[in-house]
């Protein structure tokens, strides 16, 4: 807890030392955050990039009284969504086309335990604005109408979204482990 | 087979904890990006955009102000030197200078076969061509001579009607000047 208040402390003075050990302690995580959101791995490093020089630059707006974790993951979400609003143009035209509608029986989920690299691939293959939604809601923790207001959209188009994404993910996870136990 | 909830629990908690490892790359790439952005921010403490600016913008405005003060000087001296030729009616300062051109030639023969030709140098500001910057600068008479040619009775040149010589009307802007040319107009004293 010192270290990573003395890291803060560093980083408020502009220190470069504390700048990179604060990099090199954190970048991992919010590299998954980013991950998630992103469509690839090349455009979750260019905001993972857009993250740090957020953080060094706001860190004196930090006051100490929450989780310091936290408060770098919410950057790195603030980041991943304005950049999916600025790609907002982009992010629905594949959906509809893309997408298989396959209502699954909830209780039906598999008790097949998955890698962390399996479910990120099944997210990664998510339509962007259902991916986004899904993350808000199942991974974050946010609501409909926090989800709706954050993405500029109508909190029924964030349900629907997100029960699309959960059929297509609970499609994908199906398929992964036929394979697993087929092999 | 798990409920919807506990499936949807087990997501969260391993996507929580993802952490892949980051390419070297971005750390570079994150750098530039800060130091840019350092760059362009406002800050006074640094040397940044904002100094890079003010230090182009005024060594520009003192460059170039230079240059105008030396066009001024320039300009002005010339103007000294217009001054000194054409604002004064001495025809002795510039006399000297200026060759008068022969303006009329005459030739008047007499009924015993002699001829007498007169160059008559009696040039008025209506004969002389005016250069352009004696414009508005009332010229004198410069002289008045008539050359024998032949030496058989030379006739005396009768002399032309000198043109009344009206006093300049000096406009705000040459009164400025000549206020500005205040240099040129000791030097012309001392020459005289």
């Amino acid at each position: 807890m010192e270290e990573v208040k003395s890291l803060i402390d560093g980083c408020m003075k502009g220190e470069r030392r504390s700048q990179d050990l604060l990099y090199r302690k954190y970048a991992s995580l919010l590299f998954g955050v980013c991950l998630r959101y992103a469509k690839n791995k090349m455009e979750a490093e260019d905001v993972l990039q857009e993250v740090f020089v957020k953080i060094y630059n706001n860190i004196s707006s930090y006051h100490h009284d929450g989780s310091f974790e936290g408060w770098l993951r919410r950057i790195a979400v603030n980041t991943s969504i304005t950049h999916y609003r600025k790609n907002l143009k982009h992010a629905f035209q594949e959906d509809i086309d893309n997408v298989v509608f396959q209502q699954n029986d909830p209780a039906q989920f598999n008790e097949l335990e998955y890698t962390q690299e399996e479910m990120m691939s099944c997210i990664a293959k998510l339509p962007t604005g259902y991916r986004t939604v899904f993350n808000l809601y199942v991974v974050e923790g946010f609501m409909h109408k926090e989800i709706a207001d954050m993405l500029n959209i109508d909190v029924n188009t964030s349900k629907s979204q997100l029960s699309r994404a959960k059929a297509y993910l609970q499609k994908e996870l199906e398929d992964i482990s036929k394979i697993k136990t087929t092999a | 087979m798990m409920s919807e909830e506990k499936f949807y629990q087990n997501i969260r908690e391993q996507m929580f904890s993802y952490a892949p490892e980051v390419p070297e790359r971005v750390y570079t790439g994150m750098r530039r990006k800060y130091a840019v952005g350092k760059f362009f921010q406002w800050n006074l403490s640094t040397f940044n955009a904002w100094y890079l600016s003010a230090l182009v913008l005024i060594s520009g405005a003192t460059v170039f102000g230079w240059g105008a003060q030396e066009v001024t000087a320039d300009r002005g001296l010339n103007n000294g030197f217009e001054l000194m030729e054409f604002s004064t009616s001495t025809a002795s300062v510039y006399a000297p200078a200026l060759q008068a051109p022969a303006c009329k030639e005459q030739k008047v023969c007499s009924n015993e076969g002699t001829c007498t030709t007169n160059i008559k140098k009696t040039c008025t500001a209506k004969d002389t061509p005016t250069p352009a910057i004696m414009e508005n600068v009332i010229t004198t008479p410069l002289s008045e001579e008539s050359i024998q040619v032949t030496n058989v009775e030379a006739e005396e040149a009768v002399p032309q009607p000198i043109e009344e010589v009206q006093a300049p009307i000096e406009t705000p802007i040459q009164k400025k000047k000549a206020k500005d040319r205040k240099l040129a107009v000791p030097v012309l004293k001392d020459n005289k």
